[in-house]
């Protein structure tokens, strides 16, 4: 069954220098259990899409339905069965305890009591926070009070949970016991869990299907692997001798599809990272860098990661688009 | 002198609320010109009203309530420099930087310069909306010797506004939540204390004594000597003000210091308020 | 509409359990409200006594005790939808089913509980200190504080509902109108009716403000031994003026969340 379904989805903000088209015609289907990934640079329409299907903004244009309710004509209703994380971790009473701010917010949506206190209980049991339930907010460091954030998504047994950039600024651990959690109530309760990130490694680990959001569009939608296998045999990583390299020259070159620049600050080296049309590509971009007398120490195919599905889709990296949008 | 320079700039841009200056300066005259205004009214009414015109004591109450006005305005300035800047993790660069002193100095002058427009512009729209609304001649004096010797002892107030506001940043390093509970209490025991609006000796004995002892009972007694007269009483209290000023500079600056470096043992100096 | 309406008042009684939580679990809380509404009172109460008429220093502690709550109003009631949207808790809020005028109700009736111990404290003080005269509780009483406190807080509502469409200025405009409302409502002196100072035009602008008519009927029960025939038409008027700032500020405020969603700048938090 369809949990969340949008049709050609779009939203256009008025800003002072023109329209912004945030999200252009998007189409998505997503099933009960499912854990569905959205994967894209800060700007690609993330945060604007989520927050269409939490009734939180209007469409400009298109439809979308959770659970079969219309997100604009019956937002009483979807609000009723859906769940919301935001990286803002600062929510809650900072003057109350744990306990009380996961019961207060779980009479918004009408819980009993005693129902809502044996939540609050597993729940905390499962992000590893119990024993911290009786200590108020304003004691909770920033890994804390996000597994709170995401405990009271949970604390009305909504049907969807959209999650966005949830693990961001959590350390390693705690953002591995979020990812488990997501998964159980996806496979054991079969919730639809919808999470936003830009995390490549949370993408991949725990979505069954991930669609690549750039500029407003879908620009692919699939499980991990089988859009990683698009690309095998296609990505190489070059270690060179300097970092002074021009990334666009060599982006140019026939049958480079995309590519991304890491300098290693201590040795002053170059890492590049680059997405092929075919092999023959890869001997067009040797041939350039040496005519610039750049050595070439190291050149493998590697494995794709989606951050290399992205490249091939939109010709750079997350970095270098977000730093795109900022110019 | 950058530093300190820099923290009134800093401070000016603060205290101007730093989006739109004329409504800074409406937010400024419109309330404290009300609470003169509430002052006045329940002197009117507890004097018999219309049957009793005292037209001395009314001014005396604009000239009080408009500078007590003043003080409790810029007093936030100070604890704010310290507790915001604890939020903002400002303050403890300031601290390591070497420049609390001047920085927290700098944020009092601030607030100085502008509570004292404000409350001067307050006075005067005030002495015009009790002329309006009680028909009463107001003795207060605006000739040119009148106003200098009333921003004189405007300015000598200084020394007492930075020695306070050295006070409550020294508290504001050790303030972990509800900080502007103590700025609250303060500007309440001014209001009472300072002969802002009624003479000390109203007050059952032993408080007058405790009036005698702040700087701003003085400078309000030689702003109305100024405005109201008798001007030949102006020295004398000027002076006192001017005692009891650097006697609250001295004590505040010492205070100060000492908070700091207990601050730094114990770990306050960026210890964020909840 | 059984589940709606449990739904609604399970909403509006958390959130009242919440503010009356923070208040009285934490002392300070209750030390810091005191200290404003007592020491004004204290000293205005001083002003009439050197003024001459003793009496009257009544007034200036009724005043100080309705100060509590005025403040609250401004500073907790207005002020909180603001500061919920700066802080993120607005999107909770209307993504979750509850509606925003139970959580705005909870907010205001938790705002009257736990203010109530700060005017009693600024009450029996200056009722210890002055010994003002006062006729003995009465219905009228009950009426009119408990008319006085709906009016108050309802127009804490309709505030609310304004403060979301501005930014940072939320606490610029209470700064601004605190004094000048308290000083038209006539908070330590009588702005309206017997006694008032003020030419008759500004006095009817001063009507328009519920506090003033709640202050108003305070003061001719309490002072004046006035009773439930005197003053039954202040009680209608702001029986009025209740339901009118409710029904306007939630009218408001639902304008205001569909015109956010619509353009999307409700919910600043969100990246």
């Amino acid at each position: 069954m369809d949990r969340v379904v949008t049709e050609n989805l779009g939203r256009v903000f008025e800003s002072k220098s023109g329209p912004v088209i945030a999200l252009k015609s998007v189409n998505l289907r997503v099933r009960a259990g499912e854990v569905f990934g959205l994967l894209g640079p800060n700007g690609a329409g993330k945060t604007t899409l989520i927050r269409i299907l939490t009734t939180l903004l209007l469409p400009t244009s298109g439809s979308a339905y959770v659970e079969g309710y219309d997100v604009v004509k019956e937002a009483k209703k979807v609000r009723e069965i859906v769940g919301f994380v935001s990286s803002s971790e600062k929510v809650g009473f900072d003057f109350a305890t744990a306990r009380l701010n996961l019961w207060f917010f779980s009479q918004l949506y009408g819980v009993p009591r005693r129902v809502a206190m044996e939540r609050i209980e597993a729940l905390a049991e499962a992000l590893h926070f119990k024993d911290q339930l009786d200590r108020r907010l304003y004691t909770f460091t920033t890994g804390y009070r996000q597994r709170l954030n995401i405990a009271r998504a949970f604390i009305h047994d909504p049907h969807v949970v959209f999650l966005d950039e949830p693990t961001n600024g959590m350390d390693v651990m705690s953002a591995k016991t979020v990812r488990e959690l997501l998964v159980h109530e996806a496979k054991t309760k079969l919730r639809t869990i919808f999470i936003a990130t830009h995390n490549m490694f949370e993408a991949e680990e725990i979505c069954d299907r991930v669609a690549i959001i750039d500029n407003g569009e879908i620009l692919a939608l699939d499980a991990p692997e089988r859009l990683k296998s698009r690309l095998s045999d296609r990505v190489v990583l070059l270690e060179t001798s300097t970092a002074r390299i021009d990334l666009e020259e060599v982006l140019s070159v026939r049958g480079v599809r995309g590519g991304t620049l890491k300098v290693d600050g201590e040795s002053g080296r170059a890492r590049i990272r680059l997405v092929l049309n075919d092999e023959t590509g890869l001997s067009h971009v040797i041939r350039l860098l040496e005519s610039r007398n750049v050595k070439i120490f190291l050149h493998e195919f590697i494995e794709p990661t989606l951050e290399d599905v992205f490249v091939s889709l939109v010709g750079r990296g997350f970095a270098e688009r977000e730093s795109e949008d900022e110019k | 002198m950058r530093g300190l320079l820099s923290s009134i700039i800093l401070g000016l841009e603060r205290e101007l609320r730093w989006t739109y200056p004329p409504l800074a300066v409406a937010i400024g005259v419109i309330p404290i010109t009300a609470s003169i205004l509430t002052a006045v009214m329940v002197f009117w009414i507890g004097s018999g009203s219309a049957g009793n015109t005292s037209s001395y004591w009314i001014s005396y109450i604009i000239v009080g309530a408009a500078l007590y006005a003043h003080f409790s305005s810029y007093i936030w300035a100070p604890l704010s420099a310290v507790t915001e800047g604890k939020a903002t993790y400002t303050f403890p660069y300031v601290y390591i930087a070497g420049s609390t002193i001047t920085y927290i100095v700098g944020r009092t002058i601030a607030a100085f310069i502008e509570s004292s427009l404000t409350a001067l512009a307050s006075l005067v729209a005030a002495s015009y909306a009790v002329r309006g609304l009680l028909g009463v001649d107001l003795m207060i004096m605006s000739g040119a010797t009148s106003l200098a010797l009333f921003t004189l002892s405007t300015a000598i107030g200084m020394f007492a506004a930075i020695g306070l506001g050295l006070l409550l940043a020294a508290y504001g390093i050790f303030v972990t939540r509800l900080e502007w509970g103590l700025p609250i209490y303060i500007a309440g025991l001014l209001m009472i204390f300072t002969e802002a609006l009624f003479p000390s000796s109203s007050l059952p004995w032993p408080l007058p004594l405790v009036s005698e002892a702040m700087p701003f009972t003085h400078i309000i007694r030689a702003a109305r000597a100024a405005l109201i007269g008798p001007q030949e009483s102006y020295p004398l209290f000027a002076a006192q003000a001017f005692a009891t000023g650097i006697a609250w500079l001295v004590s505040g600056i010492a205070v100060y210091k000492l908070a700091e470096e207990r601050g730094r043992r114990k770990g306050y100096i960026d210890q964020r308020i909840v | 509409m059984r589940s709606r309406a449990f739904l609604w008042l399970k909403a509006a009684y958390s959130r009242a359990l919440i503010r009356i939580y923070a208040t009285y679990t934490d002392p300070l809380w209750l030390v810091v409200n005191v200290g404003g509404p007592l020491l004004t009172s204290l000293a205005l109460a001083m002003l009439y006594r050197f003024a001459g008429l003793t009496q009257y220093s009544g007034f200036a502690v009724l005043g100080g005790g309705m100060m509590a709550f005025w403040g609250n109003v401004l500073w907790s009631m207005a002020s909180q939808l603001n500061w919920d949207k700066r802080s993120g808790m607005l999107y909770l809020y209307i993504s979750s089913p509850a509606p925003l005028t139970a959580i705005l109700i909870g907010m205001s009736l938790g705002g009257i509980v736990g203010t109530l111990p700060s005017s009693l404290i600024v009450i029996t003080l200056g009722v210890v200190l002055f010994k003002p005269q006062f006729s003995p509780p009465s219905l009228a009483l009950a009426a009119a504080f408990i008319l006085t406190l709906v009016a108050l807080y309802g127009m804490g509502i309709a505030l609310s509902s304004l403060y979301l469409i501005t930014g940072r200025e939320a606490e610029e405009v209470n700064e601004a109108i605190f004094e000048p409302v308290s000083f038209l409502s006539g908070l330590y002196f009588p702005s309206i009716g017997r006694g008032s100072p003020f030419p008759l035009a500004l006095q009817a602008i001063a009507s328009l403000i519920p506090l003033t008519i709640g202050m108003d009927t305070l003061r001719r029960v309490v002072f004046y031994g006035q009773d439930l025939p005197n003053v039954w038409l202040n009680l209608l008027v702001l029986a009025l003026m209740a339901v009118l700032s409710i029904f306007a500020g939630t009218r408001l405020l639902s304008i205001i969340e569909m015109r956010g969603r619509m353009t999307g700048d409700l919910l600043v938090r969100i990246k």
